[in-house]
Protein backbone atom coordinates (compact mmCIF):
# COMPACT_ATOMS: atom_id res chain seq x y z
CA UNK A 1 0.00 0.00 0.00
CA UNK A 2 2.76 2.43 0.95
CA UNK A 3 4.55 1.62 -2.29
CA UNK A 4 1.43 2.48 -4.28
CA UNK A 5 1.11 5.78 -2.46
CA UNK A 6 4.76 6.50 -3.13
CA UNK A 7 4.34 5.76 -6.84
CA UNK A 8 1.23 7.93 -7.04
CA UNK A 9 2.98 10.78 -5.27
CA UNK A 10 5.97 10.39 -7.59
CA UNK A 11 3.82 10.52 -10.70
CA UNK A 12 1.87 13.54 -9.47
CA UNK A 13 5.07 15.29 -8.50
CA UNK A 14 6.63 14.48 -11.85
CA UNK A 15 3.58 15.78 -13.64
CA UNK A 16 3.86 18.98 -11.68
CA UNK A 17 7.51 19.40 -12.53
CA UNK A 18 6.73 18.74 -16.16
CA UNK A 19 4.05 21.40 -16.29
CA UNK A 20 6.29 23.97 -14.66
CA UNK A 21 9.08 23.37 -17.10
CA UNK A 22 6.61 23.56 -19.97
CA UNK A 23 5.49 26.97 -18.85
CA UNK A 24 9.07 28.19 -18.42
CA UNK A 25 10.76 27.11 -21.55
CA UNK A 26 11.10 23.80 -23.28
CA UNK A 27 8.64 21.09 -22.41
CA UNK A 28 10.15 18.25 -20.68
CA UNK A 29 9.03 15.00 -19.22
CA UNK A 30 6.66 12.48 -20.75
CA UNK A 31 5.50 9.26 -19.18
CA UNK A 32 4.11 6.37 -21.13
CA UNK A 33 3.28 2.84 -20.15
CA UNK A 34 3.62 -0.04 -22.56
CA UNK A 35 1.95 -3.28 -21.63
CA UNK A 36 0.46 -6.45 -23.02
CA UNK A 37 -1.59 -9.56 -22.28
CA UNK A 38 -0.86 -12.77 -24.12
CA UNK A 39 -2.70 -16.03 -24.39
CA UNK A 40 -1.20 -19.28 -25.69
CA UNK A 41 -2.66 -22.62 -26.65
CA UNK A 42 -0.05 -25.30 -27.18
CA UNK A 43 -0.64 -28.62 -28.90
CA UNK A 44 2.27 -31.06 -28.52
CA UNK A 45 2.56 -34.68 -29.54
CA UNK A 46 1.12 -35.99 -26.30
CA UNK A 47 0.00 -32.96 -24.36
CA UNK A 48 -1.90 -29.73 -24.58
CA UNK A 49 -2.01 -26.67 -22.44
CA UNK A 50 -3.29 -23.14 -22.50
CA UNK A 51 -2.66 -20.01 -20.52
CA UNK A 52 -3.38 -16.34 -20.30
CA UNK A 53 -0.42 -14.37 -19.10
CA UNK A 54 0.14 -10.90 -17.78
CA UNK A 55 3.00 -9.47 -19.78
CA UNK A 56 5.73 -7.00 -19.03
CA UNK A 57 4.50 -3.58 -18.04
CA UNK A 58 6.97 -0.95 -19.02
CA UNK A 59 7.03 2.55 -17.51
CA UNK A 60 8.71 4.64 -20.17
CA UNK A 61 10.09 8.07 -19.32
CA UNK A 62 11.47 10.56 -21.80
CA UNK A 63 12.66 13.94 -20.70
CA UNK A 64 13.97 16.69 -22.92
CA UNK A 65 16.08 18.41 -20.31
CA UNK A 66 17.33 20.92 -22.85
CA UNK A 67 16.78 20.69 -26.63
CA UNK A 68 20.19 18.97 -26.82
CA UNK A 69 20.22 16.94 -23.61
CA UNK A 70 17.64 14.25 -23.01
CA UNK A 71 16.98 11.39 -20.63
CA UNK A 72 15.30 8.12 -21.51
CA UNK A 73 14.35 5.46 -19.03
CA UNK A 74 12.39 2.22 -18.98
CA UNK A 75 11.41 0.38 -15.83
CA UNK A 76 9.80 -2.96 -16.45
CA UNK A 77 7.59 -4.84 -14.04
CA UNK A 78 7.06 -8.44 -15.06
CA UNK A 79 5.39 -11.39 -13.36
CA UNK A 80 7.62 -14.19 -12.15
CA UNK A 81 6.92 -17.67 -13.30
CA UNK A 82 6.44 -18.96 -9.77
CA UNK A 83 4.04 -21.45 -8.26
CA UNK A 84 2.05 -21.52 -5.03
CA UNK A 85 2.38 -18.66 -2.61
CA UNK A 86 4.82 -16.81 -4.88
CA UNK A 87 2.52 -16.92 -7.85
CA UNK A 88 1.76 -13.23 -7.60
CA UNK A 89 5.39 -12.17 -7.35
CA UNK A 90 6.87 -9.67 -9.76
CA UNK A 91 10.34 -8.59 -10.71
CA UNK A 92 11.24 -4.98 -11.32
CA UNK A 93 14.07 -4.10 -13.62
CA UNK A 94 15.53 -0.85 -14.89
CA UNK A 95 15.96 -1.76 -18.52
CA UNK A 96 17.15 1.57 -19.84
CA UNK A 97 18.43 4.70 -18.13
CA UNK A 98 20.49 6.88 -20.39
CA UNK A 99 21.37 10.50 -20.91
CA UNK A 100 22.08 11.78 -24.39
CA UNK A 101 23.91 14.91 -25.40
CA UNK A 102 23.36 15.65 -29.06
CA UNK A 103 26.12 17.84 -30.45
CA UNK A 104 24.87 17.59 -34.01
CA UNK A 105 23.08 14.95 -36.07
CA UNK A 106 26.48 13.40 -36.79
CA UNK A 107 27.55 13.19 -33.16
CA UNK A 108 25.60 12.35 -30.06
CA UNK A 109 27.06 11.05 -26.81
CA UNK A 110 24.98 8.64 -24.74
CA UNK A 111 25.87 7.31 -21.30
CA UNK A 112 23.98 4.84 -19.17
CA UNK A 113 22.15 1.57 -19.56
CA UNK A 114 20.95 0.98 -23.09
CA UNK A 115 19.85 -1.65 -25.56
CA UNK A 116 22.80 -2.82 -27.62
CA UNK A 117 22.20 -1.43 -31.12
CA UNK A 118 23.32 -4.67 -32.76
CA UNK A 119 20.24 -5.28 -34.83
CA UNK A 120 16.98 -3.68 -35.83
CA UNK A 121 14.84 -5.59 -33.36
CA UNK A 122 16.91 -4.76 -30.33
CA UNK A 123 17.36 -1.15 -31.32
CA UNK A 124 13.80 -0.40 -32.38
CA UNK A 125 11.39 -2.72 -30.54
CA UNK A 126 12.90 -4.46 -27.50
CA UNK A 127 10.17 -4.11 -24.82
CA UNK A 128 7.73 -2.25 -27.06
CA UNK A 129 5.26 -5.04 -27.80
CA UNK A 130 3.04 -2.45 -29.44
CA UNK A 131 5.65 -2.19 -32.20
CA UNK A 132 6.42 -5.91 -32.56
CA UNK A 133 5.52 -7.16 -36.04
CA UNK A 134 5.14 -10.72 -34.68
CA UNK A 135 4.08 -11.82 -31.23
CA UNK A 136 7.42 -13.39 -30.30
CA UNK A 137 10.86 -11.94 -30.56
CA UNK A 138 13.28 -13.66 -32.91
CA UNK A 139 15.04 -16.63 -31.33
CA UNK A 140 18.37 -14.82 -31.57
CA UNK A 141 17.05 -12.43 -28.91
CA UNK A 142 17.20 -15.09 -26.23
CA UNK A 143 20.26 -16.92 -27.45
CA UNK A 144 22.87 -14.96 -29.37
CA UNK A 145 22.10 -11.27 -29.07
CA UNK A 146 23.44 -9.46 -25.98
CA UNK A 147 20.48 -7.25 -25.24
CA UNK A 148 21.83 -4.61 -22.84
CA UNK A 149 24.97 -2.85 -21.90
CA UNK A 150 25.97 -0.13 -19.49
CA UNK A 151 28.47 2.17 -21.05
CA UNK A 152 29.21 5.03 -23.38
CA UNK A 153 27.95 5.32 -26.93
CA UNK A 154 28.76 7.63 -29.77
CA UNK A 155 25.93 7.99 -32.22
CA UNK A 156 25.47 9.74 -35.52
CA UNK A 157 22.41 9.51 -37.70
CA UNK A 158 20.77 10.80 -40.86
CA UNK A 159 24.07 11.85 -42.40
CA UNK A 160 24.09 12.61 -46.10
CA UNK A 161 21.71 11.49 -48.80
CA UNK A 162 21.63 7.86 -47.67
CA UNK A 163 20.93 8.94 -44.09
CA UNK A 164 23.92 7.06 -42.82
CA UNK A 165 24.06 6.32 -39.12
CA UNK A 166 26.55 4.79 -36.76
CA UNK A 167 26.64 3.60 -33.16
CA UNK A 168 29.88 2.83 -31.35
CA UNK A 169 29.51 1.45 -27.85
CA UNK A 170 32.02 0.54 -25.18
CA UNK A 171 30.32 -0.97 -22.20
CA UNK A 172 30.14 -3.61 -19.56
CA UNK A 173 30.18 -7.09 -21.01
CA UNK A 174 27.87 -10.04 -20.94
CA UNK A 175 29.21 -11.29 -17.61
CA UNK A 176 28.31 -8.04 -15.86
CA UNK A 177 25.29 -6.86 -13.94
CA UNK A 178 23.92 -3.38 -13.31
CA UNK A 179 26.43 -2.70 -10.54
CA UNK A 180 29.70 -4.13 -11.70
CA UNK A 181 31.55 -5.74 -14.54
CA UNK A 182 34.22 -7.25 -12.32
CA UNK A 183 36.99 -6.90 -14.87
CA UNK A 184 38.87 -4.34 -16.96
CA UNK A 185 37.90 -5.67 -20.35
CA UNK A 186 34.81 -4.13 -21.97
CA UNK A 187 32.41 -5.16 -24.70
CA UNK A 188 32.56 -3.33 -27.99
CA UNK A 189 29.77 -2.70 -30.49
CA UNK A 190 30.12 -1.07 -33.88
CA UNK A 191 26.93 -0.70 -35.87
CA UNK A 192 26.21 1.19 -39.07
CA UNK A 193 23.01 1.68 -41.00
CA UNK A 194 21.61 3.52 -43.96
CA UNK A 195 18.07 4.67 -44.68
CA UNK A 196 17.92 5.03 -48.44
CA UNK A 197 14.16 5.70 -48.36
CA UNK A 198 11.53 6.56 -45.82
CA UNK A 199 10.72 3.53 -43.68
CA UNK A 200 13.68 1.55 -45.00
CA UNK A 201 16.75 0.70 -42.93
CA UNK A 202 19.69 -1.57 -43.59
CA UNK A 203 21.86 -2.37 -40.60
CA UNK A 204 25.25 -4.08 -40.14
CA UNK A 205 27.00 -4.60 -36.85
CA UNK A 206 29.83 -6.25 -34.98
CA UNK A 207 29.82 -7.05 -31.27
CA UNK A 208 32.77 -8.46 -29.35
CA UNK A 209 33.18 -9.43 -25.72
CA UNK A 210 34.96 -11.83 -23.38
CA UNK A 211 32.57 -13.96 -21.34
CA UNK A 212 34.30 -14.66 -18.04
CA UNK A 213 34.09 -18.15 -16.58
CA UNK A 214 31.41 -18.92 -19.15
CA UNK A 215 28.86 -17.15 -16.96
CA UNK A 216 26.57 -14.42 -18.19
CA UNK A 217 24.68 -11.80 -16.26
CA UNK A 218 21.47 -9.92 -16.85
CA UNK A 219 22.84 -7.92 -19.78
CA UNK A 220 23.33 -10.97 -21.96
CA UNK A 221 19.65 -11.78 -21.88
CA UNK A 222 20.42 -15.32 -22.84
CA UNK A 223 17.60 -17.62 -21.92
CA UNK A 224 18.62 -19.99 -19.17
CA UNK A 225 17.67 -23.13 -21.00
CA UNK A 226 19.64 -22.32 -24.12
CA UNK A 227 23.11 -21.78 -22.72
CA UNK A 228 25.33 -23.82 -20.43
CA UNK A 229 25.19 -22.98 -16.76
CA UNK A 230 27.00 -24.31 -13.74
CA UNK A 231 25.92 -27.88 -13.11
CA UNK A 232 25.39 -28.74 -16.76
CA UNK A 233 27.56 -31.60 -18.01
CA UNK A 234 28.79 -29.48 -20.91
CA UNK A 235 29.65 -26.42 -18.82
CA UNK A 236 33.30 -25.40 -18.62
CA UNK A 237 34.35 -22.43 -16.48
CA UNK A 238 36.56 -20.92 -19.15
CA UNK A 239 36.81 -17.45 -20.61
CA UNK A 240 35.25 -17.21 -24.05
CA UNK A 241 35.90 -14.87 -26.90
CA UNK A 242 32.45 -13.96 -28.22
CA UNK A 243 31.93 -12.38 -31.61
CA UNK A 244 28.58 -11.50 -33.16
CA UNK A 245 27.89 -10.14 -36.62
CA UNK A 246 24.37 -8.97 -37.46
CA UNK A 247 22.58 -7.90 -40.59
CA UNK A 248 19.09 -6.37 -40.59
CA UNK A 249 16.84 -5.19 -43.36
CA UNK A 250 13.57 -3.39 -42.70
CA UNK A 251 11.21 -1.89 -45.24
CA UNK A 252 7.67 -0.62 -44.95
CA UNK A 253 6.53 0.58 -48.33
CA UNK A 254 3.03 0.62 -49.73
CA UNK A 255 1.11 -2.40 -48.51
CA UNK A 256 4.19 -4.47 -47.64
CA UNK A 257 6.29 -4.55 -44.51
CA UNK A 258 9.36 -6.78 -44.35
CA UNK A 259 11.95 -7.43 -41.67
CA UNK A 260 14.94 -9.73 -42.00
CA UNK A 261 17.36 -10.35 -39.15
CA UNK A 262 20.45 -12.49 -39.59
CA UNK A 263 23.21 -13.21 -37.11
CA UNK A 264 26.51 -15.06 -37.23
CA UNK A 265 28.04 -15.82 -33.87
CA UNK A 266 31.55 -17.21 -33.42
CA UNK A 267 32.64 -18.32 -29.99
CA UNK A 268 36.00 -19.78 -29.01
CA UNK A 269 38.42 -19.98 -26.13
CA UNK A 270 39.87 -16.63 -25.08
CA UNK A 271 43.62 -16.15 -24.84
CA UNK A 272 43.67 -15.59 -21.09
CA UNK A 273 42.55 -19.04 -19.90
CA UNK A 274 44.27 -21.29 -17.38
CA UNK A 275 45.70 -24.14 -19.54
CA UNK A 276 44.47 -26.68 -16.97
CA UNK A 277 40.89 -25.61 -17.59
CA UNK A 278 41.12 -25.80 -21.35
CA UNK A 279 42.78 -29.20 -21.58
CA UNK A 280 40.78 -31.37 -23.93
CA UNK A 281 38.61 -28.51 -25.20
CA UNK A 282 38.52 -27.60 -28.85
CA UNK A 283 40.39 -24.52 -29.97
CA UNK A 284 38.11 -24.22 -32.96
CA UNK A 285 35.59 -21.40 -33.07
CA UNK A 286 31.94 -22.19 -33.55
CA UNK A 287 29.91 -20.58 -36.33
CA UNK A 288 26.28 -20.29 -35.28
CA UNK A 289 23.57 -18.63 -37.28
CA UNK A 290 20.08 -17.32 -36.75
CA UNK A 291 17.70 -16.04 -39.39
CA UNK A 292 14.34 -14.40 -38.89
CA UNK A 293 12.04 -13.27 -41.66
CA UNK A 294 8.76 -11.44 -41.34
CA UNK A 295 6.60 -10.28 -44.24
CA UNK A 296 3.27 -8.59 -43.74
CA UNK A 297 0.72 -7.19 -46.15
CA UNK A 298 -1.94 -4.62 -45.35
CA UNK A 299 -5.35 -5.98 -46.19
CA UNK A 300 -7.32 -3.09 -44.72
CA UNK A 301 -6.35 0.35 -43.37
CA UNK A 302 -5.77 -1.15 -39.91
CA UNK A 303 -5.36 -4.88 -40.63
CA UNK A 304 -2.33 -6.84 -41.74
CA UNK A 305 -1.78 -10.48 -42.64
CA UNK A 306 1.71 -11.77 -42.07
CA UNK A 307 4.01 -14.75 -42.21
CA UNK A 308 7.19 -15.49 -40.30
CA UNK A 309 10.07 -17.94 -40.32
CA UNK A 310 12.67 -18.13 -37.59
CA UNK A 311 15.62 -20.53 -37.61
CA UNK A 312 18.39 -20.99 -35.08
CA UNK A 313 21.43 -23.22 -35.58
CA UNK A 314 24.15 -23.67 -32.99
CA UNK A 315 27.05 -26.03 -33.56
CA UNK A 316 27.97 -28.83 -31.20
CA UNK A 317 31.47 -27.39 -30.62
CA UNK A 318 30.05 -24.22 -29.09
CA UNK A 319 31.10 -23.87 -25.46
CA UNK A 320 28.49 -21.28 -24.47
CA UNK A 321 25.20 -22.10 -26.18
CA UNK A 322 23.78 -25.61 -26.30
CA UNK A 323 23.73 -27.05 -29.79
CA UNK A 324 20.43 -26.91 -31.65
CA UNK A 325 18.79 -26.69 -35.02
CA UNK A 326 15.32 -25.24 -34.52
CA UNK A 327 12.76 -23.83 -36.87
CA UNK A 328 9.56 -21.95 -36.33
CA UNK A 329 7.15 -20.86 -39.04
CA UNK A 330 3.89 -19.08 -38.58
CA UNK A 331 1.01 -17.10 -39.96
CA UNK A 332 -0.68 -14.22 -38.24
CA UNK A 333 -3.04 -11.32 -38.43
CA UNK A 334 -2.91 -8.00 -36.66
CA UNK A 335 -5.45 -5.29 -36.18
CA UNK A 336 -4.63 -1.81 -34.94
CA UNK A 337 -7.52 -0.10 -33.17
CA UNK A 338 -5.45 3.07 -32.89
CA UNK A 339 -1.77 4.02 -32.80
CA UNK A 340 -1.85 2.97 -29.13
CA UNK A 341 -3.53 -0.42 -29.08
CA UNK A 342 -3.42 -3.46 -31.30
CA UNK A 343 -4.20 -7.15 -31.29
CA UNK A 344 -2.40 -10.02 -32.96
CA UNK A 345 -3.26 -13.64 -33.46
CA UNK A 346 -0.65 -16.09 -34.66
CA UNK A 347 -0.50 -19.79 -35.50
CA UNK A 348 2.97 -21.30 -35.24
CA UNK A 349 4.57 -24.59 -36.09
CA UNK A 350 7.67 -25.47 -34.09
CA UNK A 351 10.00 -28.08 -35.45
CA UNK A 352 13.71 -28.80 -35.84
CA UNK A 353 16.35 -31.42 -36.36
CA UNK A 354 17.21 -34.13 -33.85
CA UNK A 355 20.74 -34.99 -32.80
CA UNK A 356 21.51 -31.81 -30.89
CA UNK A 357 21.68 -31.02 -27.22
CA UNK A 358 18.43 -29.05 -27.34
CA UNK A 359 15.83 -31.50 -28.64
CA UNK A 360 13.87 -30.63 -31.74
CA UNK A 361 10.51 -29.04 -31.12
CA UNK A 362 7.41 -30.73 -32.40
CA UNK A 363 4.38 -28.67 -31.54
CA UNK A 364 1.79 -26.19 -32.70
CA UNK A 365 0.98 -22.99 -30.88
CA UNK A 366 -1.77 -20.45 -31.24
CA UNK A 367 -1.13 -17.11 -29.60
CA UNK A 368 -3.26 -14.07 -29.06
CA UNK A 369 -2.01 -10.74 -27.80
CA UNK A 370 -3.29 -7.32 -26.90
CA UNK A 371 -0.53 -4.71 -26.71
CA UNK A 372 -1.04 -1.10 -25.74
CA UNK A 373 0.53 2.16 -24.77
CA UNK A 374 -0.95 4.57 -22.24
CA UNK A 375 0.05 8.20 -22.02
CA UNK B 1 3.37 29.94 -77.99
CA UNK B 2 1.03 31.45 -75.42
CA UNK B 3 0.37 27.99 -74.03
CA UNK B 4 4.11 27.35 -73.66
CA UNK B 5 4.56 30.66 -71.80
CA UNK B 6 1.61 29.86 -69.55
CA UNK B 7 2.96 26.39 -68.69
CA UNK B 8 6.38 27.81 -67.84
CA UNK B 9 4.82 30.53 -65.75
CA UNK B 10 2.82 27.94 -63.80
CA UNK B 11 5.94 25.84 -63.26
CA UNK B 12 7.74 28.90 -61.89
CA UNK B 13 4.92 29.41 -59.45
CA UNK B 14 5.13 25.86 -58.07
CA UNK B 15 7.45 26.65 -55.11
CA UNK B 16 5.30 29.60 -54.18
CA UNK B 17 2.21 27.44 -54.27
CA UNK B 18 3.96 25.02 -51.94
CA UNK B 19 4.77 27.96 -49.71
CA UNK B 20 1.08 28.79 -49.48
CA UNK B 21 0.08 25.20 -48.76
CA UNK B 22 2.52 24.54 -45.98
CA UNK B 23 4.62 27.20 -44.34
CA UNK B 24 7.36 26.37 -41.87
CA UNK B 25 7.73 28.90 -39.10
CA UNK B 26 10.49 29.56 -36.59
CA UNK B 27 11.98 32.49 -34.70
CA UNK B 28 15.50 33.73 -33.97
CA UNK B 29 17.35 30.79 -35.46
CA UNK B 30 19.94 32.71 -37.45
CA UNK B 31 20.56 32.32 -41.14
CA UNK B 32 18.85 29.21 -42.48
CA UNK B 33 19.11 28.06 -46.07
CA UNK B 34 17.17 24.85 -45.97
CA UNK B 35 15.43 22.98 -48.70
CA UNK B 36 12.03 21.36 -48.46
CA UNK B 37 13.82 18.04 -47.81
CA UNK B 38 15.65 19.56 -44.84
CA UNK B 39 12.40 20.76 -43.31
CA UNK B 40 10.74 17.42 -43.99
CA UNK B 41 13.67 15.79 -42.17
CA UNK B 42 12.98 18.00 -39.16
CA UNK B 43 9.35 16.87 -39.12
CA UNK B 44 10.55 13.26 -39.19
CA UNK B 45 12.90 13.78 -36.25
CA UNK B 46 15.89 13.21 -38.51
CA UNK B 47 17.32 16.68 -38.23
CA UNK B 48 17.64 17.90 -34.70
CA UNK B 49 19.78 21.04 -34.84
CA UNK B 50 19.57 24.39 -36.60
CA UNK B 51 22.55 25.51 -38.70
CA UNK B 52 23.65 27.67 -35.74
CA UNK B 53 23.91 24.55 -33.58
CA UNK B 54 20.83 25.21 -31.49
CA UNK B 55 18.51 22.28 -30.89
CA UNK B 56 15.25 22.11 -32.85
CA UNK B 57 11.98 21.63 -31.00
CA UNK B 58 9.22 20.30 -33.26
CA UNK B 59 5.72 21.57 -32.55
CA UNK B 60 2.74 19.75 -34.03
CA UNK B 61 -0.99 20.32 -33.90
CA UNK B 62 -3.16 17.75 -32.16
CA UNK B 63 -3.34 14.37 -33.88
CA UNK B 64 -7.11 14.88 -34.05
CA UNK B 65 -6.79 17.97 -36.22
CA UNK B 66 -6.92 18.25 -40.03
CA UNK B 67 -3.66 20.09 -39.87
CA UNK B 68 -1.92 17.04 -38.35
CA UNK B 69 -3.20 14.95 -41.23
CA UNK B 70 -1.84 17.48 -43.71
CA UNK B 71 1.53 17.57 -41.96
CA UNK B 72 1.65 13.78 -42.14
CA UNK B 73 0.98 13.86 -45.85
CA UNK B 74 3.53 16.58 -46.38
CA UNK B 75 6.37 15.23 -44.26
CA UNK B 76 5.80 11.48 -44.29
CA UNK B 77 3.71 10.97 -47.42
CA UNK B 78 1.20 8.93 -45.48
CA UNK B 79 -1.76 9.45 -43.20
CA UNK B 80 -1.89 10.82 -39.69
CA UNK B 81 -2.29 7.37 -38.17
CA UNK B 82 1.02 6.15 -39.59
CA UNK B 83 2.71 9.45 -38.74
CA UNK B 84 1.58 9.20 -35.13
CA UNK B 85 2.94 5.63 -34.92
CA UNK B 86 6.16 6.76 -36.51
CA UNK B 87 6.76 9.45 -33.90
CA UNK B 88 5.87 7.11 -31.06
CA UNK B 89 8.44 4.65 -32.35
CA UNK B 90 11.16 7.26 -32.89
CA UNK B 91 10.78 8.49 -29.33
CA UNK B 92 10.71 4.95 -27.95
CA UNK B 93 13.95 4.16 -29.77
CA UNK B 94 15.53 7.25 -28.28
CA UNK B 95 16.49 8.47 -31.72
CA UNK B 96 14.43 11.67 -31.57
CA UNK B 97 13.01 13.98 -28.95
CA UNK B 98 9.21 13.94 -28.87
CA UNK B 99 7.35 16.75 -30.59
CA UNK B 100 5.19 19.09 -28.59
CA UNK B 101 1.54 18.58 -29.41
CA UNK B 102 -0.70 21.63 -29.18
CA UNK B 103 -4.37 22.06 -29.87
CA UNK B 104 -4.34 23.73 -33.27
CA UNK B 105 -2.30 25.87 -35.64
CA UNK B 106 -3.00 29.06 -33.71
CA UNK B 107 -1.46 27.46 -30.64
CA UNK B 108 1.49 26.24 -32.72
CA UNK B 109 2.13 29.75 -34.02
CA UNK B 110 1.80 31.24 -30.58
CA UNK B 111 4.27 28.71 -29.18
CA UNK B 112 6.83 29.26 -31.95
CA UNK B 113 6.60 33.00 -31.52
CA UNK B 114 7.43 32.66 -27.84
CA UNK B 115 10.02 29.87 -28.05
CA UNK B 116 13.02 30.57 -30.24
CA UNK B 117 14.42 27.33 -31.62
CA UNK B 118 11.05 25.69 -32.09
CA UNK B 119 9.54 24.97 -35.49
CA UNK B 120 5.96 24.59 -36.65
CA UNK B 121 4.21 23.94 -39.93
CA UNK B 122 1.11 25.88 -40.91
CA UNK B 123 -1.40 24.84 -43.53
CA UNK B 124 -4.45 26.91 -42.67
CA UNK B 125 -3.39 29.84 -40.54
CA UNK B 126 -1.63 32.75 -42.19
CA UNK B 127 1.92 33.07 -40.86
CA UNK B 128 3.47 36.48 -40.18
CA UNK B 129 6.32 37.22 -42.59
CA UNK B 130 8.91 37.45 -39.79
CA UNK B 131 8.26 33.86 -38.73
CA UNK B 132 8.28 32.29 -42.18
CA UNK B 133 11.22 30.14 -43.14
CA UNK B 134 12.22 30.77 -46.72
CA UNK B 135 13.34 27.81 -48.75
CA UNK B 136 16.54 27.47 -50.70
Amino acid sequence: MSQSRFCLAFLLLSGGVSSNLFAQDVPSTQFKMFGHFTSTIEQGEDEQFSDISLGEHDLFVQSTITPKISFLGETVVAPLNAAGHNASDFKVSIERARIKYEVREWLGVIVGKMHTPVNYWNDVYHHGRLFFPTIDRPRSFGTHVPIHTLGIRLQGQNIGRLKFGYDLVIGNGMSSNDLTDGNFQKSFTAAIHIKPEKQTRINLSLYRDIIYNNMVGAHAGHAGSSHYTMGDAGWHPVNLDYELYCFSFYRNKGKWEVLFEGTLNRTGLADNNDPDLTAGLTTERSANTTTYLYAGRKVSPRGRLYALADRCRTQAIDLHIKSNDLLKVGLGWQHEFSAFIKTQIQIERYTGREGFEIPADDKWETKFRVAYCLQ
Amino acid sequence: MMRWILINFLLMLTPMVWGQDAVAIAKDIGKVEWTKDDIQAVFLGERSTWPNGRGVVVVLPSSKSDSFEKTAQWAFETDGFEYQKYWLSQVFQGRANPPIYLEDEDAVMDFVENHPGSIGLLHQVQAPAELRLSLR
